[in-house]
């Protein structure tokens, strides 16, 4: 499983790891209103233009409508008054074992998943234990200069930066989620790779977690300077739980110059969870953003991540799948926007649709006037495992520029007979078979993904498969 | 090419930090008041094409109220997403307390 | 320019729809004053209009126009007409085939083909267009169909079972507005072959709703050709309602100086065993633009099902624009379902090729985009139908260059 970071118990600024549970007299509540903002502002001692961003972008929040085009039968069903939007670690420490789904325990024993592992993403407790490896990799960082620590310590620690690119890419009043997102966020990574800088080794999202608000509504803000690469990866394939039922997380990409940013994801939400996020890059010349996303969990995901090329030369790439079983719905895509000369987009999704399972995909690919040379291809593949299932294709291109090549194509279909028999007559029983098709449909995803994430992806869709068949 | 200025306003109607928006020859324009200085751009979001003007000044920074695109009212560039052309700008010139926007080119 | 300050009043007037019921069936009249109410109720759209935001409306005037009658002329073997095939104004048929009409207008429609330019066309037409062919009927002669004037054309065709035809339906109208609909009944076991030919002026906005519904192993292939109009939508929807439907929607479109191409079109498959096939192809020229949606829909029950769709958009001048949504909605599982979109110019290496060949550049171009052309009419396959098309677009050709 993913390498696990020790957190430091006594706060140690040095590494910009601190749980932020002050002395401060916080109560948590349902609800959202201008005093929960401040109050969230002044416990992380944030300066006044972030409080006043927040309070503006709550404004926006209670103005916006939901999106007309969404799900909103499942959208429909939160109660935005219902929900706690901040938590301190202490407040979720009440949470005991007894509460966490017993299904769920079920995949952490088929998984083998370790104790503490568990608790932490039963949502039981907000901290977890680590191994040092973490600390070297803190120090090879620092030797190359590279900034990584959770955005609120990133604010407090290099407010100049995140300042000058903060909201820049996804601004409070893009869309409803992403206006509640900047006026609550806690928690979620920062970034900040020099000129030149490449960092070998993939950073993720344990190393730096705090669990503030259980994750609920991360703030990620990633820099690459010119010539820079670096490779992040959050999430994990186990599944997890949280009694907050409403996630909204924002994410932003800047890749300047010739640099290259890879983004990986995996979630796995219990079917309780609104996972809404809205993840966006900008490329600029020459530039590279790779998106490798995966949705294997939550009630309803709402994810397009985008890439806006406005350099010349830049380029977009997407790879996500998705898998939906009783209940859920994945509503997953992407938007590419080609605002300059040769820039080049690839998307490609895949889709699995199970026991009654919704996956839907929304794309955009967009070309202004004057961008020649652009070049974009886009793949959608939905696997129907069953009648009961369900899937969507909902894809755009608007395209302004002459002399480019734009393509797009999608199939819908259901593992073939043909396939199935070829298979089994190979000695496999048939839920043999169906994993062993399931997870050749989803192999261009699974080999981008580093190997311990490979493996339990594998596990996880053999668990799945189990239950469909008979 | 001729220029073509038109009185669109007086310099009262505006004051620091505010937006003004009115038609010239069948443009809409908003008129922005930056540090004393106005400034005029097309009413016309580049993202969405609905009306700029409508939006809020932030320094010298105007931000369309529909999906948060920012642009630079000094050189019409933008500064946020999810706008990515910049908007067009008019040479403003005040005299006498009225403002004149050319409208040529 | 001036703004033109356009009312929300509706240019056509209650009254007039009254006059125009008093002398018809009672269930005719309901339908006309239903699809009025409807038109009243709906906005008059503009380019705030979901769906409309791409096109460019500049210096059109959209709003619905007093109705005028239909008028045309029509050509069909004497001897199909001896044996009973029936080509008249559907006000002379609702003497005689009252029953085989109120069947096709009847119907419910569930596809997109419900806006305001749809119902006041249902409200308002005058005159009309009847085609029947009658059971077992197989027509030795494609019917030619020619409408002159009238602003809103109604069209019904109804194929009894068995029965075989082809009718090719050319629009030459210049009025300012005009919006028609055509409803195609596909009897059992039936083949029709549907050419929907717009050749109307230049400066026209142009609204065209064609609904089809397909009983039990029936085949329709259907082509839209568009190439006049200054606007033009056309939806086009077929349902799929019988087992073992097959419906070939074939669609073109030749647009050149700031026309705008509007297709929307909808396979809708609510039977086992149906098969759609669809492929809409626009070369665009100048600053023209063609918006094209597209929607399969794969009805729960409609196991064993195959749909395939594809767009494609062949650019030619440098400020032409090319939209294209494709879209599914697939509820059964056993089934195989493809849709695929292009967008590009003339292909860089077909281009070489033929200059190779000894051809010039803009020689190569234009005998590249005909090509682009003939797969379409190849696929409708009635070379009596298709080739006076080439020849409308042969001195569009012209224009065409390799840059």
């Amino acid at each position: 499983m993913a390498t696990q970071a020790k957190t430091l118990v006594d706060k140690d600024y040095k590494y910009g790891f601190r749980d932020q549970t002050d002395s401060y007299a916080f109560k948590a509540r349902k609800g959202i209103d201008h005093d929960i903002v401040e109050q969230i502002s002044l416990m992380k001692k944030e300066p006044q233009w972030m409080r006043d961003f927040r309070h503006r972008s709550l404004d926006i929040f209670f103005a916006k409508p939901l999106p007309p085009w969404a799900d909103l039968e499942a959208l429909g069903q939160i109660n935005f008054d219902d929900i706690y939007y901040y938590m301190r670690a202490s407040d979720i420490e009440g949470k005991t074992w007894e509460e966490v789904p017993e299904d769920i325990k079920r995949t952490f024993d088929r998984l083998g998943i370790p104790e503490a592992e568990r608790k932490f993403l039963g949502g039981v407790t907000a901290q977890y234990d680590s191994e040092v490896v973490y600390h070297s990799i803190r120090k090879d960082l620092e030797a190359q200069g590279v900034l990584f620590s959770d955005m609120d310590a990133g604010l407090r620690e290099h407010e100049d930066i995140v300042r000058e690119h903060f909201a820049k890419v996804i601004p409070p009043a893009d869309n409803k989620f992403s206006a509640l997102n900047s006026a609550v966020w806690s928690g979620g990574s920062f970034i900040w790779v020099p000129p030149g800088v490449r960092v070998d080794i993939p950073l993720q999202a344990y190393f730096r977690i705090n669990a503030e608000s259980m994750g609920q509504f991360e703030r990620t803000l990633i820099i690459a300077e010119p010539g820079s690469f670096v490779h992040y990866i959050e999430g994990c394939t186990a599944p997890t739980y949280s009694s907050n039922s409403l996630h909204s997380a924002v994410v932003e990409l800047i890749a300047k110059e010739g640099a290259h940013i890879r983004y990986t994801t995996i979630q796995n939400w219990y079917k309780n969870i609104y996972n809404l996020v809205t993840k966006r890059a900008i490329a600029h010349k020459n530039a590279h953003v790779e998106w490798v996303d995966g949705n294997i969990g939550s009630r309803l995901t709402m994810k397009y991540p985008s890439v806006y090329m406005v350099g010349e030369g830049a380029r977009g790439d997407v790879l996500s799948i998705a898998y939906a079983s009783e209940g859920m719905h994945q509503d997953a895509g992407s938007k590419m926007v080609h605002a300059a000369p040769n820039t080049t987009s690839i998307i490609t999704s895949k889709s699995v649709s199970k026991g009654g399972g919704r996956t839907s995909y929304r794309g955009l690919v967009k070309v202004y006037e004057g961008c020649d040379g652009v070049k974009s291809n886009v793949r959608c593949d939905a696997l129907l495992m069953d009648p009961e299932s369900r899937s969507d294709t909902y894809p755009t291109m608007e395209i302004d520029a002459k002399n480019v090549r734009i393509e797009h194509e999608a199939t819908v279909s259901k593992v073939g007979e043909e396939q199935l028999f070829y298979v089994m007559s190979r000695g496999m029983t048939e839920v043999e078979a169906t994993t062993m098709i399931v997870n050749g449909f989803f192999e261009p995803f699974v080999k981008e993904l580093p190997m311990e994430y490979a493996v339990e992806l594998n596990r996880l869709i053999a668990l799945e498969m189990e239950g469909s068949v008979g | 090419m001729p220029t073509q200025t038109v009185d669109v306003a007086s310099v009262d109607e505006i004051p620091e930090g505010k937006v003004k928006t009115v038609t010239a020859d069948s443009l809409r324009i908003a008129l922005c008041n930056y540090g004393g200085t106005i400034y005029a751009i097309d009413d016309v979001c580049t993202h969405d094409g609905g009306p700029l003007g409508q939006g809020e000044l932030e320094g010298k920074e105007i931000e369309c109220p529909r999906h948060g695109a920012r642009f630079d009212v000094t050189s019409g560039q933008v500064t946020a997403l999810p706008a990515v052309r910049p908007v067009r700008t008019y040479p403003v010139h005040v005299s006498n307390g009225r403002i004149f926007v050319d409208l040529s080119s | 320019m001036t703004e033109t300050i356009l009312t929300q009043q509706a240019q056509v007037e209650r009254g007039l729809i009254d006059r125009i019921l008093k002398d018809e069936p009672d269930w005719l009249g309901d339908l006309r004053r239903a699809a009025f109410m409807r038109y009243e109720a709906l906005p008059q759209p503009d380019e705030k209009t979901p769906g409309w935001r791409r096109l460019s409306l500049a210096g059109l005037d959209l709003r619905a126009p007093t109705p005028v009658p239909t008028s045309f002329e029509y050509w069909a073997a004497e001897d199909d007409l001896k044996r009973g095939l029936v080509v008249c104004s559907l006000a002379t048929a609702l003497g005689t085939h009252e029953d085989a009409i109120r069947e096709a207008i009847g119907m419910e429609h569930h596809g997109k083909s419900v806006g305001r330019y749809a119902a006041i066309a249902e409200a308002a037409w005058q005159n009309g267009i009847f085609v029947f062919a009658p059971e077992g009927f197989e027509a030795s002669e494609p019917i030619r169909i020619d409408v002159t004037a009238g602003t809103y054309p109604r069209v019904v065709i109804v194929a009894r079972a068995k029965s075989k035809l082809t009718i090719a339906e050319t629009h030459r109208e210049s009025e300012r507005v005009s919006a028609g609909v055509v409803d195609v009944m596909c009897g059992e076991a039936s083949h029709v072959h549907y050419a929907h030919v717009q050749d109307c002026a230049k400066t026209s906005s142009v609204f065209s709703h064609q609904r089809a519904t397909m009983a039990r192993d029936s085949k329709l292939v259907s082509l839209n050709f568009g190439i006049g109009g200054r606007l033009a939508r056309t939806d086009v929807e077929v349902e799929l309602r019988g087992e073992g439907a097959e419906s070939d929607m074939l669609g073109l479109v030749f647009a050149e100086d700031q026309q705008e191409f509007d297709y929307r079109t909808l396979q809708g498959h609510r039977s086992p065993n149906t098969r759609s096939d669809l492929l809409f192809k626009a070369a665009l020229d100048d600053r023209s633009h063609s918006s094209y949606t597209g929607v399969i829909i794969i009805d729960r029950g409609a196991q064993r099902s195959d749909a395939y769709q594809a767009n494609r958009n062949l650019l030619l001048g440098e400020g032409a624009r090319a939209d294209t949504e494709p879209m599914l909605e697939i509820e059964a599982d056993d089934v195989r379902c493809t849709h695929g979109a292009t967008v590009g110019p003339v292909d860089e290496e077909q281009l070489f090729y033929a200059e190779s060949r000894g051809l010039s550049p803009d020689q190569g171009a234009r005998l590249i985009v005909e090509g682009f052309f003939q797969e379409v009419f190849q696929k409708f396959g009635r070379p009596s139908v298709t080739e006076p098309l080439s020849g409308m677009v042969a001195p569009h050709l012209e224009r065409v260059g390799a840059s």
